[in-house]
């Protein structure tokens, strides 16, 4: 049987996960899917900011877990990506109020009623990523090309396969072909080189997905951004297309900057 | 001829054992051992076999010319020796045998060896070259493997990773982690890998360290001990010719 239940994860903090759980599960419902995307990053919630849901929440995962309401009332249906679901992290608690079984029954629950379920884990390799890797059928790890990235999320594979999740498939986010070519960051071949496990795509350094995460709207809505391209690539291979990887160059470059000042004048 | 019935060869379900008369003199215990393995023609051959050297004292070039004996004779592969002695059992370490306690090395003996009268607290058996572990996976970081056995690696060992043995290691990928062969002590042991891009590698009690900046590995190399330093070769066909020494 496919995956369904995903946990989006990383070791090392700040790698992009929130970023991808979020573009990702937007790529997947204008695709056609439901999709339910789960903030498991309890007390630091923000997959509801990205997404721009965050006025919208009224009961959160612990509410749900704790029996506080239905799961039905804590979902967030987003409005303008029909399809896209969001169970919000709760702010005021620990990752502790959050036990991994309870986090498998819940998975469980939404499995019946979404054809993907995205779980956005916390950073590290402690209980809250022990719970958001609990219910999951696999893992997509997140990193950039960074080697201190790389090595975490060596670690994080280590703990995948050794939960019996199998192996796990692999997004470098953040890949920038100046810094390469500059020697300053790994490139694509190093990582899969020394991670060994699928890769599912690349996403490019952007500043469409900065913006389009203080404005709480996916980059994947926008269909000029590289980086929504490249969203909307992955989830086609997560559907089993055979999509080649999108072209990144060193279009920042002086001489290409140059070369846009004279044609803008 | 009554020194020849003091080396006495059992079949045992473990395999053959040998156990040789603690009060012989060494160099009269070489000449009947030999002289008994002669005889034997082939009817022993390629098999394993346990030394049982009772309390006998060996210093490490007696327990090597003895080692030898054995081992040229049709053959005969060591796989462990059982010893009274610590002064053996030191020694036993120091040629990069490990150490097994009599209890574990027994797992199945009816009686606990602290229990068995003519054993005493000193007493030891040690196992040697027990067959080589093969892990069929990357060791990733953070993950290690520790064994008494020759270890292969069919995976990477990636850094932050790292892999222990009192014996050889050999990674049918890249190491990239720390890789600490001879554990025990034995410094005729190597590390060997299609690509040698360790952090770190120690061979007994040497370490050599990575460069600042490592270059990227050419091909499969192996690390050992040459004159009290960790060097590392090309490995070639015939390099293990270089070993068997
Ligand atoms: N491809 C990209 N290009 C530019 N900025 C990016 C990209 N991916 C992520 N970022 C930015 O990096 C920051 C961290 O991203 P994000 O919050 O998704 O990481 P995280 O792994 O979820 O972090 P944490 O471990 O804290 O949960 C955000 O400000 C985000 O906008
Ligand atoms: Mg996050």
């Amino acid at each position: 049987m496919a995956s369904k239940v995903f946990v989006i994860t990383s070791g090392k903090g700040g790698v992009g996960k929130t970023t991808t759980t979020a573009h990702l599960g937007a790529a997947l419902a204008l695709s056609g899917k439901k999709v339910a995307v789960i903030d498991a990053d309890i007390g630091l919630r923000n997959l509801d900011i990205v997404l721009g849901l965050e006025n919208r929440i009224v009961y959160d995962l612990v509410n749900v877990i704790e029996g506080a309401c239905k799961l039905s009332q804590a979902l967030v249906r987003d409005k303008r990506v029909e399809g896209l679901s969001l169970l919000p992290a709760s702010q005021s608690r620990t990752k502790e109020a959050v036990q991994p079984e309870q986090m498998k029954a819940l998975c469980d629950e939404l499995r019946e009623q979404f054809d993907y379920v995205l779980v956005d884990s916390p950073a590290g390799i402690e209980g809250g990523f022990r719970s958001a890797l609990a219910g999951a059928d696999s893992a997509i790890v997140v990193t950039t090309p960074h080697v201190a990235a790389v090595r975490d999320a060596d670690r994080i594979i280590g703990l995948v396969e050794a939960a019996e999740k199998g192996s796990p498939q692999l997004i470098i986010n953040r890949m920038d072909m100046n810094l390469i070519k500059k020697g300053e960051m790994l490139d694509q071949e190093d990582v899969v080189e020394i991670l060994a496990i699928r890769l599912l795509g690349i996403i490019p350094e952007d500043s469409a997905i900065v913006s389009a995460s203080n404005k709480g709207e996916p980059v994947v809505m926008n269909g000029k951004s590289l980086s929504g391209e490249a969203y909307r690539r992955i989830a086609r291979r997560l559907e089993g297309e055979d999509v080649p990887f999108i072209e990144l160059s060193s279009d920042s470059g002086f001489f290409n900057r140059l070369k846009s000042m004279i044609s803008s004048n | 001829m009554s020194d020849r019935l003091s080396i006495a060869f059992q079949g045992t379900k473990s395999g053959l054992v040998i156990a040789i008369d603690d009060t012989l003199p060494f160099d009269t215990m070489i000449a009947s051992l030999s002289e008994k393995l002669d005889e034997s023609g082939d009817f022993f051959a390629n098999a394993g076999v346990t030394l049982n050297l009772g309390a006998r004292a060996l210093t490490e070039v007696d327990l090597k010319k003895m080692m030898k004996v054995v081992q040229n004779a049709h053959d005969l592969r060591i796989v462990g020796l059982k010893s009274d002695s610590p002064e053996t059992v030191a020694t036993a370490e120091l040629v990069g045998i490990s150490r097994i306690s009599a209890a574990s090395a027994h797992p199945g003996s009816a009686i606990p060896a602290q229990q068995n009268g003519r054993q005493t607290q000193q007493s030891i058996a040690v196992i040697e070259s027990l067959p080589a572990a093969i892990i069929r996976k990357t060791l990733r970081s953070g993950q290690m493997y520790e064994s008494r056995q020759a270890v292969v690696i069919l995976g990477d060992v990636n850094a932050g990773a790292e892999v222990i043995s009192a014996g050889d290691i050999v990674v049918f990928g890249a190491l990239r982690g720390i890789a600490h062969a001879g554990a025990g002590g034995n410094e005729n042991c190597i590390i060997a890998a299609l690509k040698l891009e360790p952090m770190q590698l120690r061979i007994a009690s040497r370490i050599a360290r990575a460069e600042d900046k490592p270059g990227k590995s050419r091909g499969s190399e192996f690390a050992s001990i040459e004159k009290d330093q960790i060097v590392i070769d090309k490995w070639s066909s015939t390099s293990y010719r270089l070993l068997s020494e």
